[in-house]
């Protein structure tokens, strides 16, 4: 029994450690003084990060992933918690249907359905030069993670407290506002903080959709690894690692991100 | 106080037929029961009502006024959930200002029309606690609060007792009772428990298979069953077959295979049809000697229930009666005995299996 925890804790220590490790050195390498992106560093400076936030591609990428991330979590959201409680309260026969288009985006791999994408704005004459294109695919990506976190919110709600706040007068919408969202709260939330860092990180469906001139933070640290091997990216990494962790706790502190139990 | 009233009520769900037509008035103040086995249709009746389905077919008018398509909120009615449905993000306070608050009820009367209802429910202590830190029956209580502080028109329950222990659940009829007869709304209560739609009902309407058997009150329902299904449904009956021999009054003969009985009708059968008695076990007499009127049968089991003895009389003809006697009354498995099967506590039913 003993042994058994013993190793158990080992296993998950292990597991902690693989998936840490490389974030933790990408890290400690951004601080590196040398010419480098390499470990061990050779020595602390910030020049790394004077030159990130130094460079204009840089900037302009890190402003349009943190806008592309918000605008896509914003849509999801108005778009995923509407599908979702039609889903889970009111969908008749096409119900599974319903559930697997809406979920397609999850299930095909990504790439497939950037190219989807591709072929389909240029058929319809948007293409990818506005951002639209990349808004959108965005969007389409998010969509699937934050409808299953609603949808298991919502089953775990009786139907009959919604039926309790109609028959007490409440306006469908008015039942919806005092008694359901309340408490899926936590289910949105976490579907929102999905999507944001979904967005953030996304790279296949950038690569294709992005407009021309254009760009995203993680294509841009791609792009310039090409050329540069110096620690730049690694700097780069580290204020991606900072704004979605940044996002998690700020989200925490605002609302909390314990499930609210009942 | 409102009537309510069903016109022809349907209600199917694609090809499933859950209400075929129901036809029920209900009078101003009065507690009416939908008793029935599971999947005869009572919820579906009941949602209707509140609005929570739309019929397929039928009116349905509170004071004559048509609701038929009327959305829930727009009908004023209190609604008491057989998992209560509570909300759990807000107080017990809280969950009874809602419907208050949806019908704009100014600050002052608020916290009067709050303070009186959980008066009466025997709450006032637990005004500031969430659903989860009441126990079953004080939840059931603040259900029954939400559902009538709002004094709506028509109360609505459906097997709000379910959930409840049996000593709980007897407490809570009485309880649920006084209360209606109090306030004196127009109540409609779903169970398919025999004894809470008898202890608590006006009236009693009896279901099966989306149509209403039968409407009345506990003793018209238990003497006079309509049909065999309310009366295989609601306590223990004997069912004699025969045809019937003629009428004398009120009473029509049947002739059984182990002699003439007669017996009370609500309906009217032609002679020489064949027809079917029901008579409960407790109505029946058994005597040693031969009595006028008696037919002769045979002890075949005896079981001792306590206050009763319950036989098995094996009849001439080899009809099985059940009987059920005061524990005083002494007969041996075995024993030569005669069934007295009065006319007024025999009637004829109904049988569409016949
Ligand atoms: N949403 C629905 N879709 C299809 N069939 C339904 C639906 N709701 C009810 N039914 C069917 O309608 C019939 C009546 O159901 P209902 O819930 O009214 O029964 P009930 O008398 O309340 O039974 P119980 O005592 O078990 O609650 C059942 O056969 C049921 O399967
Ligand atoms: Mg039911």
């Amino acid at each position: 029994m003993k042994g058994g925890k013993l190793l158990l804790g080992a296993a998950v220590t292990s597991v902690y450690v693989f998936l840490m490790l490389p974030i933790a050195i990408v890290v400690i390498a951004s601080f590196n003084s040398g010419k480098y992106l390499k470990f061990p560093p050779e020595g602390f400076s910030l020049r790394w990060y004077a030159n990130f936030f130094g460079s204009q591609p840089f900037m302009d990428a890190t402003l349009l992933s943190f806008v592309l991330a918000v605008v896509a979590a914003a849509v999801a959201t108005v778009i995923a918690v509407p599908a979702a409680l039609y889903y889970v309260r009111h969908a008749g026969r096409w119900r599974e249907t319903f559930r697997m288009l809406t979920l397609a985006p999850l299930l095909l791999p990504e790439i497939l359905t950037a190219i989807a994408l591709l072929f389909f704005y240029y058929q319809i004459g948007i293409g990818t030069k506005s951002a639209l294109g990349l808004y959108l695919g965005h969007v389409v990506i998010c969509i699937p993670f934050f409808f299953l976190q609603v949808t298991s919110a919502l089953y775990n709600i009786s139907p009959s407290l919604e039926e309790a706040a109609r028959s007490l007068g409440a306006t469908s919408w008015t039942s919806f506002r005092r008694v359901t969202l309340p408490l899926i709260k936590p289910g949105v939330i976490n579907g929102a903080l999905f999507a944001f860092i979904i967005s953030f990180d996304n790279v296949s469906i950038s690569l294709l959709l992005k407009g021309v001139g254009t760009t995203t933070l993680p294509m841009q640290v791609f792009d310039y690894l090409r050329w540069d091997f110096d620690p730049t990216t690694a700097a780069a990494s580290t204020v991606s690692i900072a704004m979605t962790l940044g996002a998690v706790i700020l989200v925490d502190r605002l609302v909390g991100l314990r499930a609210m139990r009942y | 106080m409102t009537k309510l009233k069903l016109d022809g009520l349907q209600k199917h769900y694609g090809t499933v037929a859950a209400v075929k037509g129901i036809d029920l008035d209900v009078a101003e103040g009065e507690l009416v029961s939908l008793l029935g086995p599971s999947g005869c249709g009572k919820t579906t009746t009941l949602r209707c009502v509140a609005g929570f389905e739309l019929p397929t077919g039928g009116r349905i008018t509170f004071d004559g006024n048509e609701v038929t398509m009327l959305p829930p909120e727009r009908r004023d009615i209190g609604m008491v959930f057989q998992n209560y449905a509570l909300f759990p993000h807000m107080t017990v306070r809280e969950n009874l200002r809602f419907g208050l608050e949806m019908r704009k009820v100014d600050a002052a009367s608020m916290e009067r029309r709050v303070a009186d209802v959980l008066g009466m429910v025997q709450l006032t202590s637990m005004e500031t606690r969430y659903p989860r830190q009441l126990s079953g029956g004080q939840q059931q209580r603040v259900a029954l609060a939400r559902a009538l502080v709002i004094e709506p028109k028509l109360l609505l329950l459906d097997e709000p007792l379910a959930n409840l222990d049996a000593k709980l659940r007897d407490e809570m009829r009485f309880f649920i009772r006084s209360l209606q007869k109090r306030v004196g709304i127009t109540t409609l209560y779903v169970t398919h428990d025999q004894a809470e739609a008898m202890v608590m009902s006006d009236r009693i309407v009896v279901m099966f298979d989306g149509l209403i058997h039968q409407v009345g009150g506990a003793r018209d329902i238990y003497d006079r069953p309509a049909t065999r299904q309310v009366a295989s449904f609601i306590g223990l009956s004997n069912f004699v077959t025969g045809r019937v021999a003629g009428r004398d009054g009120s009473l029509w003969r049947l002739e059984t295979s182990f002699g003439t009985i007669s017996c009370g009708a609500g309906i009217a059968p032609g002679a020489g049809s064949p027809a079917t008695a029901m008579v409960r076990p407790e109505a029946i007499d058994l005597s040693a000697a031969p009595v006028a009127g008696a037919f002769p049968g045979r002890v075949s089991e005896r079981f001792f229930l306590g206050n009763l003895v319950d036989y098995r009389i094996t009849m001439s003809d080899g009809t099985l009666l059940q009987v059920q006697q005061p524990a005083t009354a002494a007969f041996a498995p075995g024993d030569e005995v005669h069934a007295t099967l009065p006319a007024e506590r025999a009637w004829l039913v109904r049988d569409d299996a016949a």
